[in-house]
């Protein structure tokens, strides 16, 4: 190498390597920053049928509590009529236990408790169970809609 | 014997064992003058000494290994999983212990007007990285070694079916690293007890040497010379995770409700309660009036104490008692120092009343913000 390289004093050869480093690992955590950015979006779409059909109201009487282990569903009878619950626990997501003793639903991950209409008794759950909408096919057959939530506490009438 | 079991699994509760081990805390690691007077008074200093190192320890190892007799604390310990966790736990108390004695020993020295043990001169002739250090290395790599090969033979990996989305475990427990997170999303969001409380915890302890910068005691092992600064960073190491690691994997049991140590796991355990949220607890305990639908009004108790938690309580305590500390600190590194200090005061603040009347969320705004 020659000298030449050496005569610039504001930039001897040790600090453009210095800086060079310097600048490549800003510009790598940079791009691996705004790259994170892509995180934000969620790739994965929910899958849009979430349709269940549990079969005709004779088959729920009152008193009933029927768990769809597979879809985390449970659908409960009881004097005022039919609705369905989600099992998911509304803290963090994990699928919450029916208690049948106590009636209650159990939550294994942080121990919230949920009563059955799906009320929040015990923290750290921080709302109710999601109360999906129950509809009467033409053919008598029942209807769950995990893609409509409900708000209020309405169960269908049979 | 039944009845001693019964009263360890009363205080054990943490409401009781949490309040007992703070007050403790600050007996055995004093934090002021003050304290330490009283530590001195109580002899708890002795604790540092061989011998009252070998009492502590036959005292820890000989309860556990007594409280294997009972049926239902041998089941939770005895599971593959916790075992490394008992283990870790002792290692834990061995190395505090070995600490805290050289700590105690530079500072009779020091006392006395000697050098610290880890003082060497500068004359003496120097030990050198190889071979020395590379052959103690080397046999500390062969017994580790060594162990975690009897560990794997004697005892089986706890491998269970493959997971099944459609099937929670009851209890449903995190590896034992993140039981003291999972013991802390009882009580919080999991937005800030899983992301702001660990990153204030992690990088609080990391900040305490940086914003302690007095030269004195650096160098050698000490206690007295930053006793405050020790102090709170084993409050935070102790208390606020190992504590919380001890009970997440050993007294959470089914539907994550707590047991005692020798109590009996039983699904079916019943805990009557009902959590309300701050703002129910004002404005229709309090204030007999409906809630109202705006929600900064709702909450805006919960926020207001929050506030004065955070922005009211630090500059008054550094204008009152912590007035000499402040003015040795300076505005910046006091902030700081009481930012962190204030949010890690939250997590047992929060638990507590969680515990005693029944707290869900002091500010609950879903989706947002619960504390
Ligand atoms: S996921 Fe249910 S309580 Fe946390």
């Amino acid at each position: 190498m020659s000298n030449e390289e050496n005569a610039n004093p504001k930039c001897d050869r040790r600090d453009f390597m210095g800086k060079a480093g310097v600048s490549a690992f800003l510009t790598a955590m940079g791009l691996a920053g705004a790259g994170s950015l892509v995180g934000l979006s969620p790739s994965v779409l929910p899958d849009p049928s979430k349709q269940l059909k549990i079969g005709p109201p004779q088959d729920y009487p009152s008193g009933t509590v029927r768990v769809f282990d597979e879809e985390k569903v449970v659908v409960i009878s009881d004097d005022e009529g039919i609705y369905a619950l989600s099992l998911v626990c509304t803290h963090l997501g994990c699928v919450v236990t029916l208690d049948r003793g106590s009636g209650q639903f159990d939550c294994p991950c942080h121990g919230s408790k949920f009563t059955m209409e799906g009320e929040v008794t015990k923290a750290p759950a921080p709302r109710s169970l999601d109360r999906y909408e129950v509809s009467l096919l033409p053919g008598g057959q029942m209807l769950v809609d995990q893609g409509v939530r409900l708000d209020s506490g309405e169960k269908l009438k049979v | 014997m039944g009845a001693l079991k019964h009263i360890i699994n009363l205080v054990s509760a943490p409401q009781v064992s949490f309040l007992v081990a703070a007050i403790a805390f600050f007996f055995v690691f004093p934090p002021t003058a003050g304290f330490e007077r009283w530590n001195r008074r109580l002899r708890l200093n002795l604790l540092w000494t061989v011998r009252g190192g070998i009492l502590l320890h036959a005292l820890v190892i000989g309860g556990f290994f007594l409280s294997t007799l009972d049926p239902n604390f041998r089941a939770i310990v005895a599971k593959p999983d916790n075992v490394p966790i008992a283990l870790l736990l002792f290692g834990t108390l061995f190395f505090l212990w070995y600490a805290m004695k050289q700590a105690v020993d530079n500072d009779q020295r020091l006392a006395s007007d000697q050098k610290p043990n880890e003082y060497t001169d500068p004359s003496e002739p120097k030990i050198l990285v190889w071979p020395d250090l590379v052959y103690i290395e080397l046999i500390a790599a062969v017994l580790c070694m060594a162990a975690l090969i009897f560990w794997s033979i004697a005892l089986e990996a706890p491998l269970e079916q493959p997971a099944n989305p459609t099937l929670s475990p009851n209890p449903a427990k995190a590896p034992w690293y993140f039981l003291g997170l999972q013991e802390m999303l009882v009580y919080f969001d999991p937005w800030l007890a899983g992301v702001v409380f660990p990153v204030l915890i992690i990088f609080g302890l990391m900040a305490l040497p940086y914003i302690d910068t007095a030269p004195e005691g650096s160098g050698y092992y000490s206690y007295s010379r930053r006793k405050l600064f020790i102090s709170l960073f084993l409050f935070g190491w102790l208390l606020l995770w190992v504590y919380l690691i001890i009970v997440g994997a050993f007294m959470r049991g089914p539907n994550w409700n707590f047991f005692g140590p020798y109590e009996e796991w039983d699904i079916h355990k019943v805990v009557p309660l009902t959590n309300i949220n701050f703002s129910a607890l004002v404005w229709v305990k309090l204030l007999n009036r409906p809630l109202p639908d705006n929600i900064i009004v709702r909450e805006i108790f919960g926020i207001v104490l929050l506030g004065i938690h955070f922005l009211v309580v630090p500059p008054l305590l550094g204008v009152t008692v912590l007035k000499k500390f402040y003015s040795r600190m300076g505005n910046v590194k006091y902030a700081v120092f009481m930012f962190l200090s204030m949010a890690a005061l939250t997590l047992p603040i929060k638990m507590f009343l969680r515990w005693t009347i029944n707290l869900k969320y002091l500010v609950a705004i879903p989706g947002w913000f619960n504390l």
